[in-house]
């Protein structure tokens, strides 16, 4: 048996409901999403650092304990940032659905939906290398009479907000002129 | 009426009484009367001397409005054309008429010259004054027969005038007190639409406060009819609802039971209920977000430019070797990043060289956190484990789309 889907109100009512029951369900979650992001960004950090042959500080203590020491506050705060703006955007926002967006690497590029961060400096060329600065999309869902493009009754309208930010394989021509 | 000298006073008196007969008596007898007053007048002038002069002069005006008026009321009153050539002053035996048509004519042609020389301050000196008349010191009341005639003529006219202004100003008087009402009435019904929508609009701006409930309560009628009846005396929700709200909103109050709906009790538990009721209601229809979309997306943008700045900082804090092959191998980490990032960009960090220009690695730090933060944002509940997360996305996605994974 199949349900109908709901209108907005209702689903947005059953997101924001849940989610805090969800945590009102588990105290502690909210802490531990928050550790959780902080010691991820660290840990990627690390890896790229490593592979891009960064061996040590600038004063020669070693990268982990540096990048801990100098930027404990700045990634905290990154991450309070994110919990907050999920919470928002599941919680509060009735009217909409907010999805935070990164493109993922290699695909193809689309001047539509993202943009070049290296475009004015030359030719776009090749795959998505990366995502460097996130974009922003609402979905709502309309009913028939509310939006004359929407056909039939129930059609999820997309908008994007903010543009991703990309840079593709061209930027090492930029970056590395040969 | 006696004929005979009178002093100025009872001159006035006479003639005022003579005027009052005159109105009213018979129109019959007005004429006789007429008559009467004529020989008064011409008895009057026979008395004045030359001595008394300036006295008569309010005399000669109190005579000549007499005569003027009755004049125009009655033609054998008539004392005949003031042009006449006739100089000779008239003895005083002459002025004793009889009212015959004839004589009075004549006399009455024989005074005008007389009229004439008295306007002319010229008083014929051969005038005898069979008897002395004591003129009036008193100049003010300044009475003679023409002015009191004048007068009394001005003073008609004033008063028509005055009577049809009465009329045309207690006309204008009555429109203007009903327009005056009109207007009022007008006003009272415009402050009445002002009141209610200040009303309706501080009731949707203040949400959900405990205000609403008390305006609320004050627009429900004693008895309920239902959450339909409700529904529709609670403005400061439906003002802010769409049509696609209202739409789920009937379909839900169709399904469920309706649990408020008939169930007046006693005054206090429904009221409760009410409010319950409305609270439920209100949170659940409310469609005011608490962050409007343009803070949402000031605060990508803020996400991004803390991001960019700790990437920059961080690759600037790090010292990197030039040399490719003394680098460290270090597999875990290659394959890790190459799982996050893609095989791509990991080939470049790990190929390139940084040394002396790190804007890669900068690059690629963004590229790596946002990855991690879209990651994150993207399950249903942040931290919460990954098979539920999955439950509750799968149920989400299949509410708020059509039901399409």
């Amino acid at each position: 048996m199949t349900v109908d889907s709901e209108p907005q109100p209702t689903s947005s009512r059953w997101r924001s409901l849940t989610h805090k029951f969800v945590h009102s369900l588990n105290p502690g979650l909210q802490d531990h999403a928050f550790n959780e992001l902080v010691e991820t960004i660290f840990r990627w950090s690390l890896d790229i650092f490593t592979v891009a042959g960064g061996v040590h500080a600038e004063n020669g203590t070693s990268l982990k304990d540096s990048l801990r020491l100098r930027f404990s506050t700045q990634v905290q705060r990154i991450a309070r940032a994110v919990c907050k703006l999920a919470q928002v955007t599941r919680e509060e926002i009735m009217s909409t659905d907010f999805e935070v967006l990164a493109i993922d690497h290699g695909g193809i590029f689309d001047g539509k939906r993202m943009a070049d961060v290296f475009g004015e400096y030359g030719p776009s060329r090749g795959t998505i290398l990366c995502t460097v600065e996130l974009g922003l999309s609402a979905a709502t869902r309309r009913s028939s009479g509310e939006v004359p493009s929407v056909e039939k009754e129930g059609a999820v309208e997309r908008r994007l907000l903010l543009q991703p930010k990309v840079v593709l394989e061209s930027v090492v021509d930029v970056l590395y002129p040969s | 009426m006696q004929l005979g000298i009178a002093p100025h006073s009872e001159f006035r008196q006479d003639i005022q009484g003579y005027i009052q007969s005159y109105f009213t008596t018979g129109e019959s007898s007005t004429e006789l009367i007429a008559l009467d007053i004529r020989d008064y007048l011409t008895g009057v002038w026979s008395c004045h001397t030359v001595a008394m002069l300036p006295a008569n002069l309010h005399f000669k005006d109190l005579y000549d409005s007499t005569v003027e008026f009755f004049t125009a009321r009655s033609t054998l009153f008539s004392f005949g054309d003031p042009a006449t050539e006739e100089t000779d002053h008239i003895p005083p035996s002459d002025l004793n008429h009889t009212s015959t048509p004839e004589p009075i004519a004549r006399s009455t042609r024989e005074y005008s010259p007389i009229r004439e020389r008295l306007g002319a301050n010229d008083w014929p000196q051969n005038h005898v004054a069979t008897c002395s008349c004591h003129p009036d010191g008193d100049p003010a009341s300044g009475l003679t027969p023409h002015s009191m005639r004048r007068e009394l003529e001005i003073s008609r006219n004033e008063l028509a005038r005055s009577q049809s202004e009465v009329m045309k100003l207690e006309e204008r008087y009555k429109t203007l007190e009903k327009t005056l009402r009109d207007t009022k009435e007008m006003l009272k019904a415009r402050d009445a639409e002002v009141e209610k929508l200040r009303r309706d609009r501080s009731n949707s701006d203040l949400g959900r406060s405990s205000q609403d409930y008390g305006e609320n309560r004050d627009y429900r009628p004693p008895q309920r009819h239902g959450i339909e009846g409700q529904y529709h005396r609670r403005p400061s929700a439906e003002k802010r609802r769409s049509a696609e709200q209202r739409q789920s909103i009937d379909k839900q109050r169709g399904e469920s039971g309706q649990p408020a709906a008939g169930s007046s009790g006693s005054s206090i538990s429904g009221d409760e209920e009410d409010r319950a009721q409305q609270r439920g209601l209100e949170t659940f229809l409310t469609k005011t977000d608490r962050w409007s979309g343009a803070q949402v997306i000031q605060a990508v943008q803020d996400l991004n430019s803390e991001v960019l700045q700790f990437a920059a900082s961080s690759t600037d804090m790090c010292v990197f070797t030039s040399t490719p092959p003394s680098r460290k191998k270090d597999a875990r980490a290659l394959q890790d990043t190459t799982t996050r990032l893609g095989p791509h960009i990991t080939r470049f960090l790990s190929t390139k060289d940084h040394a002396q220009d790190p804007l890669l690695v900068q690059l690629a730090l963004q590229g790596c956190i946002s990855t991690c933060i879209a990651r994150a944002m993207s399950s249903f509940c942040i931290g919460l484990q990954p098979k539920s997360n999955d439950l509750l996305s799968q149920i989400y996605s299949h509410m708020h789309f059509s039901g399409m994974p």
